[in-house]
């Protein structure tokens, strides 16, 4: 009975991570992404690129920021670096956005 | 299960491809159907089998269509909770009117938005559109559904789940997977370049199945990254990374100003009411233009923006036709006299880019060797997505059917669904179309429920017979759904032919490709599935006699 259970609470543990794993890569990967799209378009229009331009050029580097995490996160070995890198990263990506939007307007 | 990366990846790409896939296979499938969408208008609805049409002339024909559109009443319920107090019933304040056509379309699209007094975003405007004969002005009915543009096209990119715009997202998360099952395709398997000459077709059912996955994974490759990644990029940034409408909205509202004072094309009315030169003289003007410049075309897009007042201009785009983008070369006029504000300069580098990978992906230009290879693209998507299905369930329903699973035999049941069922529902609205009466109030839904009823019949046809899976055996409904494509396909030429007279002797001596292509298709997927058909009936006979002792043996 003991190791059944064990292997019972083994599978939930097994299933916890997996889930971990899943929440990083679509929803962290995601703010992660939106950083990386805020960041480039502001600093590329405070670098005198046109808006839609700019807008467009950060659309391309977030999609291919959200890929690449996206696998990485199921590649790394360390999910608490995983979830500290795209949370963190990503907001302050956002404020630096911001930042430079103050700046401007 | 992350044992190595590569491990890892085969992990993303089994299970993330095995979810999603089911989302992919519509959006490759009815992606490579939309290429043709404006053929499949034709067919569906007969009054409008006419050739190409150029942009009408505005006083005559586009003008008094303008002036009869309204809102429907469906946009004005979806509005009023964007409205502070009443929602007005009229709306007279015309904000713009634009109409879009290119080398394909018979019949004209027409948009139009309105102010909306009291909206709590006074920069939203309520929308109309309607649909025009552009040789007479006269409306098509609303209620004759475009299976192609107004059905086939938005179900590849957003599955017609309007809430909230949900299908825009799951297909758009399934393009991201799409992306990532293919980077972590290609890490999983070491020999790709061999793997894109290897098909055994005779070797054992497991590997040529896996030999087609990697087949038409490989050799279509940079098809396939090309649309999943341009179609995200369309609408990351109106839908999926909005940052110039939420986070960088003042930074928007910043370059709208300086853009207005740059180019002259005021951004708001002015509150004072103007009258409207002649439009017509506005596009000839333009195209006299573009003529000097050695770009001569035709009007792809004709907007009129803040319609009535002081600060009205008209903006006429060169369609395009001959060049990878939808339309380019604007030319501005002042509205009320008709004289010249501006000639766009030629685009930046970046916005060639983004016009190439846009107009790449969505293909309005002349190009008719590209469009076929495009369906091959998406065929050979699904195809991919379709095997890899097959050998999920291979791979596995021997194990489950010892231990009792009825995994595969889930899986196998979705697949046949998405595989067979899907191609029977877009044919069952089609037959639908021809069979509904003409004049049948809002025909166009009901088109639409046929196709999903078949599409759930197809569900339950293969869930009811996938006990043989849970077996270790191939579940018959491949078999007998292959053959009622068949007899759709087959019934939507026979019904095309009874209820229009336009068989396909007529349509092909008369050169009318649209209708013509669609039945010759039709034809040609009756004869596949057919002999589809047969191999698979040889080859559940053939299975058949070593089945029987492992019954005994259960027995």
């Amino acid at each position: 009975m003991s190791s059944s259970s064990a292997i019972a609470v083994n599978s939930n543990a097994r299933r916890l991570r997996i889930a971990s794993r899943i929440g990083a890569a679509v929803l962290g990967g995601y703010a992660f992404a939106w950083g990386v799209v805020a960041a480039v378009t502001s600093l590329l229009f405070a670098a005198q690129v046109e808006f839609h331009d700019a807008e467009f050029l950060g659309a391309l580097a977030g999609l291919l920021t959200y890929l690449v995490v996206f696998l990485w996160t199921f590649a790394a070995r360390r999910m608490a670096l995983v979830w500290m890198v795209l949370l963190g990263g990503g907001a302050l990506l956002a404020a630096a956005a911001s930042l430079v939007q103050s700046w401007l307007v | 299960m992350l044992n190595s990366f590569r491990q890892a990846m085969a992990w993303v790409h089994t299970w993330f491809g095995l979810v999603l896939g089911f989302v992919l296979m519509a959006a490759f499938f009815f992606g490579a159907l939309s290429v043709f969408d404006r053929e499949f208008d034709r067919w569906a609805i007969p009054a409008t089998r006419i050739e190409p049409q150029p942009m009408p002339s505005f006083e005559a024909v586009l003008r008094p269509a303008f002036e009869r559109m309204q809102p429907t009443r469906e946009a004005i319920d979806a509005m009023r909770p964007r409205v502070n107090g009443p929602m007005p019933e009229k709306f007279p304040t015309v904000e713009t009117w634009s109409a879009y056509t290119t080398h394909r379309d018979p019949v004209l699209a027409m948009f139009a938005g309105y102010d909306v007094p009291n909206a709590k975003d006074p920069e939203e405007a309520i929308w109309a559109d309607t649909t025009i004969d552009p040789r007479n002005g006269n409306v098509i009915p609303d209620d004759h559904l475009k299976i192609g543009s107004g059905f086939f096209f938005p179900l590849h990119y957003g599955l017609t789940l309007d809430w909230k715009n949900l299908g825009i997202w799951i297909v758009g998360f399934s393009a991201l997977i799409m992306l990532a099952a293919l980077v972590s395709g290609v890490i999983m398997h070491r020999k790709i370049f061999r793997e894109f000459f290897t098909f055994r077709p005779d070797k054992a059912r497991l590997r040529s199945v896996l030999d087609l996955h990697n087949l038409t994974g490989v050799v279509a490759l940079p098809f396939h990254f090309f649309f999943a990644f341009t179609g995200l990029v369309i609408f990351a940034s109106a839908y999926y990374f909005p940052v110039g409408h939420t986070q960088l909205h003042d930074l928007h509202d910043l370059h709208e100003q300086v853009e207005a004072q740059e180019t002259g094309l005021p951004h708001d009315r002015a509150g004072v009411p103007a009258g409207l030169a002649s439009v017509d003289a506005m596009v000839a003007e333009a195209q006299r233009r573009w003529e000097a410049k050695d770009k001569a075309g035709e009007v792809g897009f004709l907007v009129l923006q803040h319609v009535g007042d002081a600060n009205g201009y008209v903006s006429v785009y060169r369609a395009g036709t001959d060049r990878i983008a939808l339309v380019g070369d604007g030319i501005h006029f002042k509205a009320s006299t008709g004289e010249l504000i501006r000639e766009d300069p030629p685009a930046t580098a970046v916005a060639r880019v983004s016009e190439f990978l846009t107009g790449l992906h969505l293909q309005h230009f002349r190009h008719w060797l590209l469009r076929w290879l495009y369906v091959l693209g998406g065929m050979a998507g699904a195809v991919c997505i379709a095997t890899g299905f097959i050998f999920f369930v291979e791979k596995r329903k021997r194990q489950h059917a010892q231990q009792g699973s009825q995994g595969a035999r889930i899986v196998d049941a979705l697949a046949v669904t998405t595989v067979t069922g899907m191609v029977l529902a877009a044919l069952g609205i089609l037959v639908a179309n021809r069979v509904l009466p003409e004049d049948l109030p809002a025909r166009g839904d009901w088109e639409r429920y046929a196709f999903w009823a078949t599409w759930v019949l197809a569900l339950l046809h293969a869930g009811w017979r996938s006990a043989a899976v849970a077996r270790g055996l191939a579940n018959p409904a491949w078999r007998e759904q292959t053959w009622a494509i068949v007899v759709f396909a087959l019934a939507a030429v026979l019904l095309n032919w009874i209820s229009t007279g336009d068989h396909l002797l007529r349509t092909l001596s008369a050169g009318y490709w649209p209708v013509a292509g669609i039945d010759l298709s039709l034809l040609a997927t009756a004869a596949i599935a057919g002999f589809t058909a047969r191999s698979l009936g040889r080859r559940a006979t053939r299975a058949l006699p070593s089945t029987q002792p492992a019954e005994v043996a259960r027995a």
